[in-house]
């Protein structure tokens, strides 16, 4: 009986958040910003794929303009957005009053974030995949960008919502700030903390640090990156950790956010301000 | 009006340092129950206790035994029509009264079709396809209770649910509750204006500063303020002579003669009104009204919260 009340109530909540998200005026500025990706892996090419490997350029950009930047910013925004409109327009107080798990509308929340998240980033991945194929293919670049590079940064790009979507959905629920914490989650400890030596060990604490990892692993025809992420790690006596460090890394970050969210969010008394 | 809906067991609310409500304890039947009290009173936070929104710091909520915070059985017996004016302005009364339904249980067929006759019941059957963002406060506070009856609750929590309504409106949304309450359903409607309450319900909970001041049917509560002396109105043709006959009498405590009316003072209500009959009677003292001046909600209320 909970069971289908929580999967039920997480697929009502979904659709609903899920059209919210999609038309809100918010999502066109993410559209913007992750076409940015295709403008500027756009022109690095044109100007600079006669002289480099057009694979290593696209991947570079790839994870530290979108992986790195647009990427987290998009799930940040949109899991923690559609949680706190809910509370500070004080809609919530519908869902909260109807007969349903509380956790289905956390879930169907987080859910409907990934989906818009995935929704955006994909076609700004594919689209910046798509211009910078074209521009390969001139005769003056001469290059090849080859099927794996893109697939290699897509499915990372594709992982990379559930987590940050799960961190935001926990501060969405824990904190009124949420969003100021977000950003900061993103601009200063992911953005700061994932570029410190490896030595310190610190910086397998981040969520970006675990996805350079699987894209280090997976692009294995692809040498000019493999150098470029080796020199990011700062490290030349310690290996990059294993595929399946970082999936485990990505997975105790989702569920464990995930999980607080939901146990916290299921005790958490909602203040309402009843005046306009 | 039998069985207990709703229980309020010793029930004490904090927020933070700030008392909520304290050592609450009622009972609500089926039936309207007026929730009397002053802006801040905790009128609202008795309603989100009673929906399952917050939970009690002591004592203990439930409905039909149940309790609603964690209970999702004991949710599905509740409709709630909050104070806020807040929705999902993009969609129409329908489709928003229709999700809120399919949220409540119902399958996709049903909740549209339960929302559709809602809508209709609560006089927004012209109305239900218009985008809530450009309904106005009348038709806004008529969706909210099409939502909170969709379901088909067993008790129902109305905060404040005249607010913003038109006289019309008003006349209707009242006549509605009352009818709700003669079909078997306990609605708990909270107000801060006693003359809405009388509207609808004599049943009355009355609370002020967070605490329960009284609760039962009016006229028992005033009978129950025996520290206050009742207050009358008569109008005589010999007011004077009347005073004079009254003033012998030790149940009166005060009275103040002005043109042709008397305003008395007394102690005892059966005592008094017993003498006044037997005035009454003699054709001469030509005594023409009676009228209580203090058994209206207003002045119960007053002597209450000064109390």
């Amino acid at each position: 009986m909970q069971v289908d009340g929580l999967i039920r109530g997480t697929g009502l909540i979904f659709q609903r958040s899920f059209k919210e998200l999609i038309c809100a005026r918010s999502t066109l500025l993410f559209v913007c910003a992750s076409l940015l990706y295709v403008f500027v892996s756009g022109l690095v090419l044109h100007f600079g794929g006669d002289r480099e490997d057009q694979n290593k350029l696209f991947s570079t950009i790839g994870i530290f303009v979108f992986l790195q930047g647009i990427v987290p910013l998009t799930a940040i925004y949109f899991s923690i957005s559609t949680i706190r409109d809910e509370i500070s327009q004080g809609t919530i107080v519908y869902l909260i009053a109807s007969p349903l798990p509380r956790a289905s509308l956390w879930l169907g929340k987080y859910l409907a974030a990934v989906f818009v998240c995935e929704l955006i980033l994909v076609a700004g991945m594919t689209l910046a995949w798509l211009v910078s194929q074209a521009l390969a293919a001139e005769p003056r670049v001469g290059g090849e960008l080859r099927t794996a590079t893109f697939t290699t940064l897509l499915t990372v790009v594709a992982i990379a919502p559930l987590v940050f979507c799960a961190v935001g959905t926990m501060l969405g629920i824990l904190y009124r700030r949420a969003m100021m914490l977000g950003a900061f989650f993103v601009l200063g400890w992911e953005s700061l903390v994932s570029f410190t030596p490896s030595q310190a060990g610190i910086r397998e604490l981040t969520i970006s640090d675990s996805l350079r990892t699987l894209i280090y692993h997976l692009s294995v025809d692809n040498p000019g990156l493999r150098s470029v992420l080796k020199q990011a790690s700062m490290s030349k006596k310690l290996d990059i950790p294993g595929t399946a460090d970082a999936l485990q890394v990505l997975a105790i970050f989702a569920l464990s956010a995930l999980a607080i969210g939901i146990v916290f969010g299921g005790r958490k008394d909602f203040e309402i301000a009843t005046k306009e | 009006m039998t069985g207990t809906v709703l229980c309020f067991d010793q029930v004490s609310r904090f927020y933070g340092q700030v008392l909520g409500l304290s050592d609450i304890s009622i009972d609500v039947a089926p039936g309207v129950s007026g929730l009397l009290g002053m802006n801040g009173a905790g009128k609202t936070t008795m309603l989100r206790l009673a929906a399952g929104l917050l939970s009690p710091n002591l004592g203990s909520v439930t409905v039909y035994g149940r309790s609603p915070r964690h209970e999702i059985d004991a949710r599905k017996m509740i409709g709630l029509c909050p104070e806020i004016d807040r929705f999902y302005e993009k969609m129409t009364g329908h489709a928003w009264v229709a999700f809120m339904a399919r949220l409540s249980g119902l399958g996709k067929s049903l909740a549209k079709s339960k929302a559709e006759s809602t809508l209709v019941a609560v006089g927004m059957a012209e109305f239900m396809h218009k985008k809530i963002g450009a309904c106005s406060k009348g038709m806004r506070q008529k969706i909210k209770l099409a939502r909170a009856l969709v379901h088909d609750p067993r008790l129902l929590l109305l905060d404040e649910p005249l607010t913003g309504l038109d006289p019309v409106a008003r006349h209707e949304m009242v006549q509605l509750i009352k009818k709700l309450g003669r079909d078997g359903c306990a609605v708990l409607v909270s107000s801060h204006v006693l003359s809405e309450i009388e509207l609808m319900t004599h049943e009355l909970i009355l609370i002020h500063q967070g605490r329960l001041m009284a609760q039962g049917d009016l006229t028992e509560i005033r009978a129950q303020i025996r520290d206050q002396p009742g207050k009358v109105e008569l109008s005589a043709r010999e007011p004077r002579e009347v005073a004079a006959r009254l003033m012998s009498h030790a149940v009166v405590e005060s009275i103040h003669v002005d043109d042709q009316r008397l305003v008395v003072q007394y102690n005892d209500s059966e005592e008094f009104f017993g003498l006044v009959t037997d005035l009454g009677l003699e054709e001469r003292l030509g005594i023409e009204t009676v009228l209580p001046l203090d058994s209206g909600l207003d002045a119960v209320f007053d002597y209450l919260v000064k109390k």
